[in-house]
Order: C-alpha cells, then structure tokens, then sequence
C-alpha cells in the first residue's frame, strides 16, 4: 500500500528551546493506517501532530501528504490544505459555543460552495453517523462531554478528508465515553480514512493498526 | 454555514458580548444626529433671524451725479434733490421670480429740509421717510426712548439731532423749506414721539419721518431716493436676487452689501462647522471604544480563532468573521443612534433652545448615521481582525 504521508528528516526546533522537539523523524503512514503516537510528555507528539497537520512548519525537512510537498506551502495554502485533507479532533474545548452542534459539524464546510441546505443535510448525516440525531439544534453547553467530542469528530468527517488527527480524543472523558469514541474512530478508519491519533492509554495500542513511540524527540520505535 | 452566518450567529446567540460595540456606537452616532439636528434647527432659525436683521441690497437710482452716504451706502446726489425714482419700485421688487425671499422692503425718500427752533435761524437737516413697521422690522437693533412714531404727523429724531435741537418725545418741530413748501403748503408741524437711541452710526444726526409726510414736505409725491431690502440668502444666492432686481429695475442701481451677507453666513457656517468638529470627536471616541472592545473580544476567542484554523479557515475568512461581527453590531449600533439621536433632538431643541425639532432627522441624516456607524466600526475592527488573522495557527492551539 502507498505512503499517504511521509516525513524526511523532519526537525523542529522551537526558537530558545535547547534540543529539538523532533530530531531527523522519518516516517511513513500507509493509506488507510490506523496509527497510534505515543510517548511521553514531551517526547514531541503534539509536534508531530502540528506538522502532520501544517499547523507548523519544519525547521528542516519534507513532509509529503498525498504527493503534495506540504514543507513549500505559505500559511494560506496550508490553510486551504488543511481544508481537502485533514480532520481534527482535539482533547477539549473544540467546539464553537455559539454554533449548534450542526452549525459545529458544518463548519468546515463554510469555505466551500454549494447551498446552505445541502451543507446542513452532509452535516446532519455526519451527526446521525455519531449517533448525535435529535441533538442538531444544541449548543454545545447543552450536551455532555462525550456528546461534545462525538459532534467534533463529526465535523473531522463532514468535509470527507482522507486524513483525521487526533489528539488524546478521549483524554477528558470517562472510560465508556472513552470508549464510543475510539469505536467512532475505528469505524471511520474501517471506512478508508487513515487515522493518526495522539494518546498516553497504552489500552489502545491493541486497538491501533500502527504505533509510533517517541522519546525526546525521535521515533523509538 | 456561511462567514457571515457565523458572524450572525455570535452577534445572536451572544449579545452581551456585543453590547459594548453597540452601546458605544449607539452613543457616539445618537450624539451625531441629536447635535446635527438641533443643530441644523439652530441655522434655519439664525437664517430666518438673521435674514431679518438688516438691509443685504439697496436700490437706488442710477446717477452720475455727486453722492452721499448713508448707513455705509452712498446715494446720489440726495441733497441736490435731483435723483429719485418712482414708488413703484416697491411693487417692481415684490414681483420678481424670487420674490419669496424677500423678507423685508424698506422704502425711503432722503432730503434735506430745514427746522426751525429759534427764529429766522433754521437749523439744515436730512429728513429721512421712511414706513415706520417696515424699518423697526428690519433694523431690529434701535431702541427708541418714548415710542416708534405712528401717525403721519410724528417724527423720530437721532441722537445727535435731538441733542443739537434740544427736543425730546412731545415736543413739536417747526420744519420745511420754505422754497419747497412755503407756509400753509406744507403738512402740519410734526410731534416728536421718539428719540434714537445713539447708534454710532449717520442715524443719529437724521430725522426719521412718515415716507408720506416727507413726500409732501419735500414736494416730491410718490417719489423714493432708495430701498433698502432684506433678503433671505440661503436659498436663494444673493447675486441671483440682485440680477433679478437689475432685470426689473433698469433705472436702478441694485447693490449687494456683501459684507452683511458674509457675516451671516460666516456666523451661520461657524455653527455648522463647530457641530462637525464635535460629532468628529464624539465618532472617534466611539469607534476607539468599540476597537478596544473587539480587541479585547478577539483576545478572548483565540481557542475558536484556533478551531477556525483547524478546520481550513483562511486569514481573511477570519478577518470576514471578525469585520462581518462588527459590521453587524454597528448596524444595530447606528439604527439604535439614529432612533435615540432624533429624540434626543425633539427633546433638547424644546427644552434648551425653544427650537420646534422633528425626532425624525430625516433620510439623508439618518443614512450619514448609519454610514458613520459603519465606518466606525470596520476601522474600529480593522486592526483586530488583522490580529486574527495572523494568528499563529500553533499559538491559537495551545489554548485548545
């Protein structure tokens, strides 16, 4: 199977910082992938997850996702990048609180043409798929924390990128909850989206398709 | 889901957080159009005052003869008596196409007569006739010590006349040319009922007289030497009133005092000029107050600004967010000033200057408050969208 993503000698080093939070990572995640970073705080996986993302750029190296050179875009093609290729989901606090959690779900969508109907119906579907039907109108104050995460992975899905990142999905949740959402991420990765999930719970290790560990700032293994 | 949707729904779902913007708009453009109201009530009622102080035109005959001043205005050759039109100027000057802007029409007959206080010594005077209501109407300035005259056989006397003749209200004068009018010819002697109140001017060494008693006293029935004419300039230019004149009047000389309509309208324009310069102030003291504040709400959102990122937002997609917001709440801003300006306006033109005022300033004042409110708002918001904008995409992330 073909790379989707690969990182050459990738390094970032933070202005002041002493060592780098990567060092020389090379990687390669397979189309389709279910890859899960660990490590300890501070080894570099939110690094690793902002430069897979483009959130930062690389001090030295190549990223390369889908054969596109991700290292030679400005901020505003990263921008847009981010836009056809990339879902997120974070720890917490990601939702818009004075958007609904349709109006959450179609924001990526914002950006794109087409009618606000047909982007509400793809919104509402993407919520139905996270079993979050009947729950369109709330805003997010209105809806408990898993209920929270489960409309953010929505909108990681409505704009159908091949490519979803996520860091510690379940870290503020309670173990069932925790649970659902790796289930939610799962399914989606069995739907041919390559999953790259951030996590500290080596309970998911069994789960992932692929680990990376990193230890200050390289890939150990 | 739209930018400006979005824009929408955080002005909608939060509008506390909009209130400041708001409010501070609301303030500084209901400021604008109450100042801009009472204040355009102020020139209309300085014009209407000011248009009815004092003569802006003279007519007088055309001459090539020898001239005397009078009032700042030279006339011709009054005391040789040789140049006069006929009363039927008046009517010429009431019919012309802007003749509703004529406020006042002062016709005077000038000459010089004699009066007579100790025998066989007459004292030379200028006699000045005028109609009584027309000149207390446009020279609003005179006090009189006794009373205006009213009937034909009454005169007003300057200052420097009643000094020099020693007669005062009651007193009665022995006047004429006995050239002119010999003795039982003329009209009878007239009373003094008034005395000029020292002006400083040449008004107070003339006798002010009935016009048609002059007339007869002089022997020059249905005869003027000038008109004095207080027009209504701000509709109206003053030189298109003066051409119509000189249209009307091909035997006249139609002059313009310029220097009158200019300080009038120099007054005028100082009014609007000082209520510019305000409501400047008061629109750039809002928009700071809004910029602070939406400064201050963009400081706040720099998780959503994050999550905006996140999700693919360009820059300038933020920055339409952010201005769509501000926009918005200036437009709510504006409307709010514009309604509350107006009333601010009837109330305060009644109560502190007497003024009659519409609550309702009109479209173009209201279209001004609603533009300025805009405008206020996008520059208010022009430098913390660009913050936003620029957001470092990791910066914002951290917060999430």
């Amino acid at each position: 199977m073909d790379s989707i993503v690969s990182l050459k000698q990738v390094t970032k080093q933070y202005p002041g910082g002493g060592r780098p939070a990567l060092d020389r990572v090379d990687l390669a995640i397979q189309e389709g992938a279910f890859v899960g970073v660990m490590g300890a705080s501070g080894s570099g996986k939110s690094t690793l997850l902002s430069i897979l993302g483009a959130m930062a750029t690389p001090t030295s190296g190549q990223v390369m996702v889908d054969g596109l050179d991700v290292t030679s875009l400005g901020p505003e093609g990263r921008a847009v990048f981010r836009r056809e290729y990339l879902g997120f989901v974070f720890q917490h606090l990601q939702l818009v609180p004075y958007l609904t959690a349709i109006e959450n779900v179609a924001l990526p969508l914002a950006a794109m043409s087409g009618q606000r109907r047909e982007k509400l119906e793809l919104a509402a579907e993407c919520l139905a798929r996270v079993r979050l039907t009947g729950k369109e109108r709330n805003l997010p104050t209105q809806l408990s924390g898993g209920e929270q995460q489960r409309v953010a992975i929505a909108r990681a899905l409505v704009n159908r990128p091949p490519i979803i990142l996520a860091d510690e999905p379940t870290g503020n949740l309670d173990t069932d909850n925790g649970q659902e959402i790796i289930g939610l991420l799962r399914d989606i990765n069995d739907d041919g989206h390559t999953v790259v999930m951030v996590t500290h719970n080596p309970a998911y290790a069994a789960i992932v398709s692929d680990i990376v560990t990193l230890r200050d700032g390289r890939i150990v293994s | 889901m739209t930018f400006l949707g979005i824009a929408a729904a955080n002005v909608r779902r939060r509008p506390v957080r909009a209130l400041f913007v708001v409010i501070s708009l609301a303030i500084a453009i209901a400021t604008v159009v109450s100042l801009l109201t009472v204040s355009r009530a102020l020139k209309a009622d300085t014009e209407a005052s000011l248009d009815e102080y004092g003569a802006n035109i003279v007519v007088v005959p055309r001459s090539g003869s020898l001239t005397l001043s009078y009032g700042g205005v030279n006339v011709p050759a009054v005391s040789y008596g040789t140049s006069e039109f006929s009363a039927d100027v008046v009517s010429a000057v009431r019919s012309i196409r802007n003749a509703e802007n004529i406020s006042v029409v002062s016709p005077k007959l000038i000459g010089a007569t004699s009066v007579t206080v100790v025998a066989d010594h007459p004292v030379p005077i200028l006699l000045v006739g005028v109609d009584f209501q027309s000149e207390m109407a446009m020279k609003k300035w005179w006090q009189v010590t006794g009373e205006v005259p009213r009937g034909q056989s009454e005169v007003l006397l300057g200052s420097a006349v009643a000094e020099q003749l020693k007669k005062g209200p009651g007193d009665t004068l022995t006047m004429g040319d006995a050239a002119v009018a010999p003795a039982g010819a003329g009209p009878d002697p007239p009373r003094v009922a008034g005395v000029l109140v020292e002006t400083g001017s040449a008004e107070d060494g003339l006798i002010f007289a009935d016009l048609g008693f002059t007339q007869r006293l002089l022997g020059k029935a249905g005869r003027l030497s000038m008109v004095e004419i207080s027009a209504r300039c701000n509709t109206c230019p003053i030189e298109e009133i003066v051409r119509q004149l000189t249209l009307a009047l091909p035997g006249a000389r139609v002059t313009a005092l310029k220097q009158a309509v200019q300080s009038r309208l120099d007054t005028i324009g100082r009014l609007g000029r000082f209520s510019l310069a305000v409501a400047a102030v008061v629109v750039l003291i809002g928009a700071l107050v809004a910029a602070v504040s939406v400064s201050s709400s963009v400081n706040e959102r720099t998780r959503e600004i994050g999550i905006f990122r996140a999700v693919g937002f360009r820059g300038v997609e933020i920055a339409v967010i952010i201005l769509g917001e501000v926009a918005l709440e200036s437009v709510i801003g504006g409307a709010l000033g514009v309604i509350l300006g107006g009333v601010a306006a009837g109330t305060i033109g009644t109560v502190a200057a007497g003024l009659k005022v519409s609550p309702w300033p009109g479209l173009p004042l209201a279209g001004v408050g609603m533009a300025l409110a805009l405008l206020a708002g996008l520059l208010a918001g022009a430098y913390p969208s660009r913050k936003a904008a620029r957001l470092d995409p990791v910066d914002a992330l951290r917060f999430i």
